[in-house]
């Protein structure tokens, strides 16, 4: 015969394994004093944004802002200042990351997500997570998912990251980590979150909601492009160059040139980098089976040199409002692939004009992607 | 009380959390809610942890908060579906519940006595505590755990489960 405490102690032990951790409680607990903080002082704020206004252009293109970053000079590592830098503060370049969870990359935007959710990405098909990060408004095209979302759809939690530019609608102000942004209740218990300055609209539902909303910040390719101070290649770091493009980078990384029977990095929506590396060539063909989800990967460091080759997905033609750097050699910044990884894909056009794409993985700690940049030659 | 009450709280969070996800769950039948619930509650608690720490009873206090959080969001997910007459969330999709019939039948119960069979037997509070919890006196709290037991066996009895579940006449 079943005893009731019995019973109950079953129904404990059932929820026990979904206990979060206590990190995941103190972000929250962060967030909450915040969020209690900027209500109550929603005027302050409104009058700080039109102090704020008057230095940044809040119209999302303060997140445009492009760093000068140049290169070492011939007989020195040290870069040379650049002349227009908005240098990011340090508080503001920190990121949130529970343990056991990663970063997951969106436009200027990032969240963090724990490792065994799935990132939907572009057009892919939906194999119905329980948990997602859906990243884009192509999301909802699956076969399986998001055309009838959320009702209807077996997911447990989701966060949907789109690109918001303009005026929010009318709710309530929050501050997480230094962005402003405004909370609106949505239909079915969905809540959204405006931030301009991330150029994010954020939907969360779910268990996992709010404690995923705390972790919102800007995305490894905005900290890449935002250094906190000067920055200068390290005198020890050593020279990795392919087809006629030069990056520096730390002499404990290996360097790899990719044979045809290498995959390429990242095809099949693996990791691009698991462990920093310098690699170079395109690598061989992959063919990969079926659907293959996204998930959060770690923030890694590593950089692949590969010949250039014009994509439809990433359409990118060279323009000063994408040129990161004219000299030595002019180096662009692609759109986002937006599949939630660290990565900044650049383009470098050697003297002779030949492209090489350079896909520069960015690891926790932004300088050493900043360092990267500022060597290419 | 005279260190920091941080180590406590780790320890008592590891212990109370699951459990009063389980008392919300079986109150409001909705696991998801009741995890956000019991989420929102425990930050409540660590953000004033020296004032939890120091109460007499903090189990009591972060099932009320939760029990409360609770209640407002079924508040406010039912007048948004009026509202917008648009279909709630589906139910959860996660690892269905252990003895589903129980809970099921305790949720059929009427409210008071649920929540008095919930914090008693999962909330594991003692009376006084649930006489705290739900503004009632110690007496009423024993009443009310008493005829809230037999209707819960009488319930299971009608649904085949008579000998499983007769000892909750007595529990």
């Amino acid at each position: 015969m079943l005893d009731i405490h019995d019973a109950a102690q079953d129904l404990i032990d059932h929820h026990r394994r979904r206990t979060p951790s206590l990190d995941f409680l103190s972000v929250q607990a962060r967030f909450m004093r915040r969020r209690r903080r900027a209500g109550g002082v929603a005027i302050g704020v409104a009058v700080a944004l039109l102090v704020a206004a008057s230095v940044y252009r809040l119209d999302g293109s303060a997140t445009s802002v492009k760093v000068n970053v140049t290169g070492p000079a011939s007989s020195t590592t040290v870069a040379s200042t650049p002349t227009t830098v908005h240098y990011l503060s340090a508080a503001a370049a920190k990121q949130v990351t529970p343990s056991g969870w990663s970063r997951v990359n969106f436009d200027d935007a990032s969240i963090a997500a724990p490792t065994d959710w799935t990132l939907l990405a572009g057009e892919n098909e939906c194999p119905n997570p329980k948990y997602a990060v859906l990243l884009g408004a192509d999301t909802q095209t699956g076969s399986n998912c998001g055309a009838q979302f959320p009702a209807g759809a077996p997911m447990v939690s989701y966060v949907r990251l789109l690109a918001f530019e303009g005026q929010p609608p009318a709710g309530k102000i929050v501050e997480i980590d230094g962005h402003t942004g405004t909370e609106v209740a949505g239909p079915s218990g969905t809540e959204t979150y405006y931030f301009r300055d991330l150029g994010l609209a954020m939907t969360v539902y779910g268990s996992y909601g709010a404690e995923i909303a705390s972790t919102v910040g800007w995305s490894a390719t905005y900290l890449l492009l935002h250094p906190t101070g000067p920055v200068s290649v390290p005198a020890n770091w050593v020279e990795f160059s392919y087809d006629g493009v030069s990056v520096r980078v730390p002499p404990t990384w290996p360097q790899k040139t990719l044979g045809p029977s290498d995959p390429a990095p990242g095809v099949c929506a693996n990791a691009t980098f698991t462990t920093p590396v310098a690699e170079r060539g395109a690598g061989g063909s992959s063919s990969c089976n079926g659907f293959q989800p996204y998930a959060p990967v770690a923030d890694v460091d590593g950089v692949w040199m590969s010949p250039y080759v014009t994509s439809p997905v990433q359409a990118f033609t060279p323009s000063a409002d994408n040129q990161l750097r004219s000299s030595p050699v002019a180096v662009y910044l692609l759109p986002p692939r937006n599949n939630g990884q660290p990565i900044a894909q650049l383009v470098a056009v050697a003297p002779d004009g030949d492209m090489v794409s350079i896909d520069l993985g960015l690891g926790a700690d932004p300088v050493i992607g900043q360092e990267i940049l500022a060597s290419i030659r | 009380m005279t260190s920091l009450p941080v180590d406590w709280f780790e320890g008592w969070y590891r212990t109370t959390h699951p459990r009063v996800v389980a008392a919300v769950s079986v109150a409001c039948g909705d696991p998801d809610m009741a995890r956000d619930a019991a989420d929102e509650a425990f930050v409540r608690a660590l953000s004033k942890v020296e004032r939890v720490g120091r109460m007499e009873a903090p189990g009591a206090w972060v099932c009320k908060v939760a029990l409360n959080v609770m209640r407002r969001r079924m508040r406010r997910i039912s007048f948004e579906q009026k509202l917008l007459r648009m279909p709630g969330p589906v139910g959860s999709t996660t690892e269905p519940e252990p003895h589903p019939e129980l809970w099921k039948a305790v949720r059929a119960l009427p409210e008071r006595q649920r929540m008095a069979i919930v914090l008693r037997y999962i909330a594991d509070l003692t009376e006084p505590e649930i006489g705290e919890v739900m503004g009632i006196s110690r007496g009423t709290v024993a009443a009310t755990l008493a005829t809230g037991r037999n209707h819960l066996a009488g319930q299971l009895a009608g649904l085949g489960f008579p000998d499983r579940y007769e000892e909750f006449r007595h529990a």
